[in-house]
């Protein structure tokens, strides 16, 4: 008889506003215990979050492990995903979980250094999306430098999403090293991922990123455009060559401008309206760059026996596009649901989410149970226009139908882990 | 520098000034030097700025935090002794070598906020000398706010909140592209400010054409802004019939296609075509754009932009068809040419007499749910009551012509007159021995109605309406609000003078979609219809509204509607916002950033599909 595991434990580390999710899989016999994890970053610390929390929790990861994981996956590149991952001389968190010598680490293809698979384009595409990734950590860098000048609470989310989208060369740099070492996956969606020795008994399918050869077969969908996918490399080129023409020198800089102090009154309102209207502007283009970087989410569907456990890191909807055209049976029967982008509007598509059968009420035999890694009063979005992370619209739902678990409820506590259990 | 005496413009009791501005933009050059162009706007009293009495710019750029000096006012000139500080002589421009005069004009912020400045005054002068009155800005204000170097940003537009037009700047191939260097891209945007005072309801959700026509109607004004210079209609003349060297030009080469390339030259052409989403290009694919009537109906001309272009396109296409009619009439030499200078003048005249025709034309159109068809057929009463006999020019008839090549025909089948296409005046008392229609509507009631209130006061309107709302088909049950009363005085070219009273009011009407069709339609059996897929409990917002025409003794000349009770519109407004996804997202306002950034190439990225959010 096949080698299963009889129990799942899934651990979700109290990183903030961020994810980090550990799952143990129990086998009977000497096998023992199987880790896999599943991104490690933070942006915004819990409210009772100690300077040492990231390290604290590596520790406790090492703990877990015995020292040694089987899986690592990095959804994507977002720091709120990966930050933990970043090095420091051998004392960072990231040495220590380099240290554990992940045997598989999972990665979407658009980290891949060489072409994606099933890629049939020009061999220029690779090119092009280092680039544009490249061009994005440019303009992430020029907008986090230009918000200084903006009203406080608009400054702050600006540079909030500014810095979740810079390049964390340290971490990405770990990343790539680790996967040498072991065995280094760049997936899209369908992947096979050989991972009968590493988890035996456990199913696991890729369905998401879809490569830009799978994304072009999607219906209605007109950008076949290399430049036109996701990362949209003449939009970013152009934002990075526009940001670059205040580089060191300003438009005019001859010409006589007034101090601070001697600002006429009458300029004086609409330059505050000149500065709201940037502020809107910047926060629209960061938002671009959050939103086309979270499609580069990985999206597993774990299956053990009848139990299925989706984790979609932060895809959106179009990332989600071309599982949802192709998966729906697969999808229907999920039992948990790792609910995408710490809880936004855009992360969950409704789509997706009527698809679950296991939603009801409290009576609902074998009912969802729904995990979220986020925190209260996060930088992300704004309860006025709706946009609030997480969003309470979509929590209300997860509350009323579902068995709905987040890291907030570790809040007030300060514990540093939530634990779940399923017996498979 | 160049003092220059204030003067009075013809047709105009205001006295002018004349200032230096960028003929088309930075790239369109004559021997190497940027083209630039003479314009007379209104003189007053300027301050630093310059900042005037409708206008005031505030050169803050927000990407740098820095806020340019202005020139000093004094450097303006005065209003009895105005100077133009950048006009240049003959011989002083022979001095200037032909990169110090470029950078004279590139790389000095003072000569920007002149540019602005011009160009946003020439315009609304454009506007209110064509429609006959003075116009007011949306916000209330009395000046317009603008910022020639807005913010290190793509993007150009007007904005309502802010009560000003922004201008952007971005990295091109060889350096910096300044939007508020493009003459047409000032003017599209004034164009907005002053259509969003005059018919702020065309921004509200509704018919493909109604989204199209503010994108369409601001590029219309641009380009035969741009055309009525002559120093740029000369340089299209010379790029349109490049084998004729000297002054002369020849007729023959003056072809449809010469025309159009020689529109095209200079025309967006900074912008390239990667960047393709400020409005030079679209109206460069407009130009290019060959008469079909199907086009209308096809799926790619259903987004607001590529619609919009269509519009322009028929707009332009009947400017070329005039002039090269006119240009067939004039004299000519033995070997077929005409003098360069003469060509130039007639293109700007009749661009010029365009111009005026399309903007009287939005006195004439309904307040709501606008579609091309009633655009024509403003166009052509706005110009028939002014202008009788066209027989000079020919513009109805060749707009009629190019419209109807692109699948437009007008709204008015009828017409006043013998002239086809203009709106239909309300009906009147029946000529003494003839009985009046069994079906014709009641006759207007003027018995309690101040004819002399009706032209200037909206309580009085609102008492016509209330008197009249059978006569007139208003809907009984709806919110009902007069915009405004506009006594206008229109003069043309050769004296005629027009008094009319404008008026405008709109209906409002809100239901659940599931009591569309209890909604009774007098003299009718059809119903509104809810869109298929609709939740029948969904909140569903009905327009409807009119344009009033009083002539000088207070008489109703026309009603210029869409009524909230016509069934066929309403129920294909409602399914067109409904596929359009508007119920999904509650609402459809949106700025003029976010539809300029829509029509952006590259656009930005998607941000997912609305009915898949948690709203």
């Amino acid at each position: 008889m096949a080698l299963t595991p009889k129990k799942l434990t899934i651990r979700a580390y109290g990183v903030g506003f961020g994810d980090c999710f550990l799952l143990t899989f129990h086998y009977a016999g000497k096998t023992g215990e199987r880790h896999a994890l599943i991104d490690f970053g933070s942006t915004q610390k819990p409210p009772k979050g100690g300077t040492n929390l990231m390290m604290a929790i590596a520790d406790d990861i090492t703990k877990v492990t015995g020292g040694h994981l089987d899986v690592l996956v990095a959804t994507h590149r977002h720091t709120d995903h990966i930050s933990g991952f970043a090095t420091k001389k051998g004392k960072g968190t990231g040495d220590k979980i380099a240290a554990l010598k992940p045997s598989m680490v999972i990665q979407p293809w658009t980290e891949r250094p060489d072409a994606p698979r099933k890629w049939k384009g020009d061999k220029g595409f690779n090119a092009a999306l280092t680039s544009a990734l490249a061009l994005m950590d440019t303009v992430a860098q020029f907008t986090f430098d230009e918000s200084k000048h903006l009203r406080k609470d608009l400054r702050e989310e600006v540079q909030f999403l500014a810095a979740d989208a810079l390049e964390n060369k340290l971490a990405v740099q770990n990343l790539a090293k680790m996967g040498r070492a072991g065995k280094a996956m760049y997936v899209s969606y369908g992947t096979k991922l050989a991972l009968g020795k590493l988890l035996p008994g456990v199913k696991v399918r890729v369905l998401g990123p879809p490569t830009l050869a799978q994304k072009a077969d999607v219906v209605n969908q007109k950008a076949t455009n290399k430049d036109e996918y996701w990362h949209f490399h003449s939009f970013w080129q152009l934002r990075a060559d526009t940001s670059a023409l205040r580089k060191g020198a300003s438009l005019f800089p001859r010409a006589e401008t007034y101090a601070a102090s001697d600002v006429p009154p009458e300029a004086r309102w609409f330059i505050g309206r000149l500065r709201q209207a940037r502020g809107d502007q910047l926060l629209r283009i960061v938002r671009a760059m959050d939103g086309a970087l979270n499609n580069t989410s990985v999206i597993l569907l774990m299956q053990v026996g009848k139990k299925k456990f989706l984790f979609p890191g932060d895809a959106q909807w179009e990332n989600w596009e071309y599982s949802l055209q192709r998966d729906k049976n697969d999808l229907k029967n999920v039992d948990l649901y790792k609910v995408g982008h710490h809880g936004s509007l855009n992360a969950t598509p409704k789509s997706l989410w009527k698809l679950f059968t296991k939603r009801g009420n409290r009576a609902k035999r074998a009912r969802l149970t729904t995990l979220m890694s986020s925190r209260s009063n996060s930088k992300h979005g704004h309860r006025e226009t709706h946009t609030e992370v997480p969003r309470d619209s979509l929590i209300t739902q997860l509350r009323r139908n579902s068995n709905f678990r987040s890291t907030q409820e570790l809040e007030n506590t300060g514990g540093l882990v939530l634990t779940l259990e399923f017996g498979l | 520098m160049a003092k220059t005496r204030a003067r009075t413009h013809a047709g105009s009791a205001q006295p002018t000034r004349e200032l230096t501005i960028i003929g088309q933009d930075p790239v369109v050059r004559r021997h190497g030097r940027i083209l630039t162009a003479k314009v007379r706007v209104p003189i007053e009293d300027l301050g630093a700025g310059p900042r005037g009495y409708r206008v005031q710019i505030v050169d803050y750029d927000a990407s740098e935090n820095r806020l340019y000096k202005p020139l000093a006012s004094a450097a303006m000139g005065t209003a009895a002794a105005p100077v133009d500080p950048f006009a240049l002589s003959e011989k002083q421009t022979a001095n200037l070598s032909v990169d110090a005069f470029n950078r004279r004009l590139l790389n000095n912020p003072h000569f920007h906020a002149q540019n602005v400045y011009a160009i946003v005054m020439r315009t609304l002068t454009h506007f209110e000398r064509a429609l006959g009155r003075r116009l007011s800005w949306s916000f209330g204000g009395h000046q317009l706010k603008v910022a020639p170097h807005a913010f290190a940003e793509p993007n150009a537009y007007y904005s309502k909140q802010d009560e000003g037009i922004l201008f952007g700047y971005f990295a091109g191939r060889e350096g910096p592209i300044l939007t508020c260097l493009s003459h047409d891209i000032v003017v599209h945007e004034t164009t907005h400010a002053l259509v969003d005072g005059l018919r702020p309801r065309l921004m509200e959700p509704s018919s493909p054409d109604q989204a199209a026509f503010h994108e369409a109607f601001a590029d219309v004004v641009a380009l035969l802004s741009v055309f009525s210079l002559p120093e740029v209609v000369a340089e299209a003349v010379r790029a349109a019939a490049r084998s004729t060297p000297g002054n002369m030009v020849r007729i023959a080469e003056l072809t449809v296609r010469a025309f159009q390339d020689g529109m095209l030259f200079g025309l967006g052409e900074q912008f390239g075509d990667e960047l393709s989403g400020l409005h030079g290009s679209s109206l460069r694919r407009s130009i290019k754009l060959k008469p079909d009537p199907e086009l209308l109906n096809t799926a790619e001309y259903q987004e607001e932009h590529r619609r919009g272009e269509i519009l322009v396109a028929a707009m332009l296409h009947g400017f070329v068809d005039v002039f090269k009619r006119r240009l067939i009439t004039l004299g000519r030499d033995a070997k077929g040419r005409l003098p360069a200078v003469r060509v130039a003048e007639e293109g700007a005249d009749i661009a010029g007499r365009m111009l005026t025709m399309a903007i009287r034309a939005l006195d004439y159109l309904p307040p709501t749910d606008l579609e091309f068809g009633d655009f024509l057929s403003a166009l052509i009463t706005s110009d028939l009551e002014i202008k009788p006999d066209d027989s000079r020019y020919g513009v109805r008839e060749a707009m009629r012509r190019s419209f109807a090549a692109f699948g437009i025909t007008p709204t008015s089948k009828g017409g006043g007159g013998d002239e086809a296409g203009s709106w239909e005046p309300p009906e009147e008392q029946p000529p003494p021995g003839r009985r009046r229609r069994a079906k014709a509507a009641p006759m207007l009631n003027y018995s309690s109605i101040h004819r002399d209130a009706l032209q200037r006061d909206a309580d009085e309107v609102f008492r016509f309406l209330w008197e009249n709302k059978h006569a007139l088909g208003l809907c009984e049950s709806a919110h009902t609000v007069v915009g405004s009363v506009r006594p206008c005085l229109r003069v043309d070219e050769d004296g005629f003078s027009l008094r009319e009273t404008v008026a405008d009011y709109v209906q409002i009407l809100t239901v659940r979609a599931k009591e569309l069709d209890t909604i009774e339609v007098p003299g009718r059996r059809d119903r509104i219809r809810k869109p298929k897929g609709l939740s029948p409990g969904a909140s569903v917002r009905l327009l409807g509204g009119g344009a009033l025409l009083f002539d000088e003794f207070g008489k109703l000349k026309y009603h210029i509607r869409n009524s909230l009770l016509n069934p066929r519109k309403q129920t294909r407004r409602l399914q067109h916002l409904f596929d359009a996804g508007y119920f999904d997202r509650g609402t459809g306002q949106r700025g003029f950033a976010a539809l300029h950034l829509k029509g952006m190439r590259p656009e930005l990225p998607t941000a997912g599909r609305e009915g898949d959010k948690w709203r």
